[in-house]
């Protein structure tokens, strides 16, 4: 049974997206019999690129999927490079999980009331140093260069980044490369970025990919902070399906072929900078300067992760403000007064998706974790190295999601499965799985193995040994996988959205749906349901083991 | 804007798109730059519309309900000095409509669905400010005095509509100038 897990696993990921492929380069190309194509043409790439502003709308996915990936990078190294263990950086450290939690959505409501004309900041300054009784007419939300959507994706990918940062960090044994590095006589954050990182990247390479795939193709932070004419080719994407005349579908599947190619485009751009890099990098690696740029460097690296960090809780901030807001003028910093009108006008709505959003993540979290715990304990026992065709695991988070989702419903749709609860949950599976794959694996490689060779040979099964002496000790990294899974899950808006048919609401869809709605107050209550559940999960993650480990503390790892 | 005011009501290919539409570009062309962000960018809904006034970044807004700045100002979005009026020279009117899938594999049940929300109950709901505040399509004076009760629903709100506004709604366009202007706005105007 063990030995199928990773069998199974690969094909539960690539078959779906497999399928959704096919389904949508067929229409692509003209075929979809349903709709009255029955031959194969070039017809819906003609119609495609006469689109006003294709060019742009290609230009700017991008663009934003490769400067706010860099962006995100860099802040995320230098903050490493910087970080000297003191209050302020375990502090910073200890925000990033929640924040990995809040979905992209609330991050760009919140973020958009944070910097527009008429938004947190300006009102902070308003009128006494500015003058403005009114906002000033300026672009800054929906700017035609995509910058307030790069932001927006900066606040969401750091705290990915570091968090993926951190879980592979410590098989480098970094304080040994540090003390080495020191002792020749380096500066503590030019030691780093020379013996660390070159050794980092590497283990950290797979997730930058998932981050460069998923900015490239964004949809609901794009529709909400990016820009309007044209939108993103995501955001177009989704329109033309979702256009009343059926037969845009063909040069929506078209476009959805053409976001594939974008963002495969980025990662093979990201690939050769990555080489570039590499080569200019060789010789600053071995010139032997020891000081040059530290003081600058650690300065930025302190910096930029706090601006970071503190700008993605001011957004949160304003979603609570809001959240219980009476009228509220511009350019008054505090609503005029606050009510829990709001909040109680939701209650009862927030019934049905709540109950929804609990039963797919945790059912979708634990057939994953589950999956994932076979996989990796199969490889442990048949004494494999990590598969290469494990790659295809993050097959699901390298192609863009609205390239294959809406023909993996016609897919569906073909073989008579109807929308339903079931499927929704499949589909989340998709995109869970990878990610406690990616969050699990490392710990459960480096568990000292000889912990489990005692228990055998104090005459303990294979099987006994997992369950009372690995699972334990592995207990505290499996639950914060599980609480990514659910982050995870909870956050997925497009899968929820068309395997559900819209008949499965969660709090994202209703969240999203709000959003069309522009009634800020209550999509600051949505948005502050939305981003609780998964703090939930962590909080529980991080208590759990101290109340259930209390005996073994001493023995992790 | 048009002297050709019955082309609009007969399908676009019948008319010379061009020479009807060209008064609207030249007026369009006009007035860009005087646009909230000199037209660089649009609130892309009628609701966002909304919270940009609420915010104080216009002072005016459009809305294709009556009842909407009611609404907003009950649900704390717009100040309750806010009042609607409609333009001199008259207004489009249109009601909303549900269609089923020819796929539907339920289309016995979306038709009873249909008929519910036709229904006086269903479009008293509706009409209730507290709800939706969208006004009905029935015609009240016909329904029996019990069904008539359900849409005596109070004194009118300052911010509302007054209900004689809307003598003079003019007929939509036939649809396809919909689709055809879309399409041509894009063109012009779809990037900046």
């Amino acid at each position: 049974m063990l030995r199928l897990a990773p069998a199974f696993i690969i094909a539960l990921l690539v078959l779906p997206v497999g399928a959704g492929l096919l389904m949508v380069l067929l229409p692509a190309f003209g075929y979809l019999p349903a709709l009255g194509g029955h031959s194969i043409s070039l017809a819906p790439w003609h119609m495609l690129l006469i689109q006003p502003g294709l060019g742009r709308s290609v230009a700017v996915s991008f663009a934003s999927g490769l400067v706010s990936t860099a962006m995100a990078l860099i802040i995320v190294v230098l903050f490493l490079a910087a970080s000297q263990g003191t209050w302020l950086d375990r502090a910073i450290r200890r925000l990033v999980s929640p924040l990995l939690a809040i979905p992209h959505a609330a991050v760009a409501f919140g973020l958009a009331f944070l910097i527009a004309p008429s938004g947190l900041l300006a009102r902070l300054f308003s009128p006494a140093l500015t003058g403005w009784e009114r906002p000033p007419d300026v672009l800054i939300i929906n700017d035609p260069w995509g910058l307030s959507l790069m932001a927006g994706l900066v606040l969401k990918e750091v705290p990915f980044l570091l968090l993926m940062s951190l879980a592979a960090l410590p098989q480098l044994a970094p304080e040994k490369r540090l003390m080495l590095a020191r002792s020749l006589g380096y500066a503590p954050t030019i030691a780093w970025l020379k013996t660390v990182l070159p050794s980092l990247y590497p283990l950290i390479r797979l997730p930058v990919y998932a981050v460069i795939a998923y900015a490239t193709s964004v949809v609901d932070m794009a529709m909400i902070l990016g820009p309007t004419l044209p939108p993103t080719l995501s955001v177009s994407i989704l329109s033309w399906f979702n256009d009343p005349d059926i037969n845009h579908r063909f040069m929506a599947s078209a476009a959805a072929v053409l976001q594939l190619g974008v963002t495969l485009a980025a990662l093979l751009c990201w690939w050769l900078l990555e080489q570039l890099t590499s080569n200019l990098m060789a010789n600053w690696l071995t010139n032997g300067h020891r000081h040059q740029g530290d003081a600058f460097l650690r300065t930025v690296g302190h910096w930029a992760l706090l601006v970071s960090t503190g700008t993605a809780l001011a957004a949160l901030v304003g979603l609570g403000l809001f959240s219980v807001a009476g009228f509220w003028r511009f350019p008054d910093l505090l609503p005029q007064m606050f009510t829990l009108d709001h909040w109680q006008r939701s209650g009862a709505m927030l019934i049905t998706p709540l109950v929804n959003t609990a039963l797919i993540g945790l059912v979708a979290t634990s057939l994953a974790t589950a999956l994932v715990l076979a996989t990796l304990e199969n490889e442990h026992r048949q004494h494999l190295k990590p598969k290469r065709a494990l790659w295809l695991l993050y097959l699901p988070l390298l192609v863009p999601q609205i390239a294959f989702l809406f023909g993996l419903v016609v897919a569906a749709e073909s073989l008579n499965i109807r929308p339903q609860l079931a499927l929704v949950i499949a589909g989340h599976l998709l995109f869970v799985l990878p990610y406690i794959y990616l969050s699990l694996s490392e710990a459960y490689r480096r568990l000292d193995p000889r912990w489990l060779q005692v228990a055998r040979s104090l005459g303990v099964s294979r099987s006994a040994a997992f369950w009372r002496v690995r699972l334990p000790l592995l207990l505290a990294p499996v639950l914060t996988a599980f609480a990514v899974g659910l982050a995870i899950s909870i956050g997925q808006y497009l899968p929820t959205q068309l395997l559900g048919a819209g008949r499965v609401t969660t709090v994202t869809t209703e969240a999203v749906a709000l959003a069309s709605g522009s009634n800020r107050r209550l999509i600051g209550v949505w948005a502050l349901v939305q981003a609780g559940l998964p703090l939930i999960g962590f909080m529980l993650a991080l208590t759990l083991p101290r109340f259930l480990g209390v005996g073994r503390r001493e023995l992790s790892t | 804007m048009t002297e050709q005011d019955e082309a609009l009501y007969q399908p676009v290919a019948e008319s010379d798109f061009e020479a009807v539409t060209a008064p609207l570009w030249s007026y369009l062309d006009a007035l860009h730059p005087h646009l909230w962000r000199s037209g660089r960018s649009f609130p892309d809904s009628g609701p966002n519309l909304r919270t940009l006034m609420s915010d104080g970044e216009l002072s005016l807004g459009f809305s294709f309900y009556p009842t909407d700045a009611a609404v907003a100002v009950m649900e704390y979005e717009l100040p309750d000095s806010v009042r609607s009026y409609v333009l001199e020279g008259g207004t489009l009117g249109n009601v909303h409509f549900v269609a089923i899938p020819y796929n539907s594999p339920h289309k016995a049940g979306a038709m009873v669905l249909a008929d519910f929300l036709l229904s006086p109950e269903a479009q008293a709901e509706k009409q209730s400010l507290a709800m939706w505040g969208d006004r009905s399509v029935l015609d009240i004076d016909q329904l029996d005095a019990a069904d008539q009760a359900r849409f005596q629903q109070g004194e009118r709100h300052p911010s509302e509509l007054p209900a004689d506004a809307l003598s003079n709604t003019l007929p939509e366009p036939h649809p396809s100038w919909m689709t055809a202007l879309q399409d041509a706005w894009l063109e012009r105007y779809g990037v900046n």
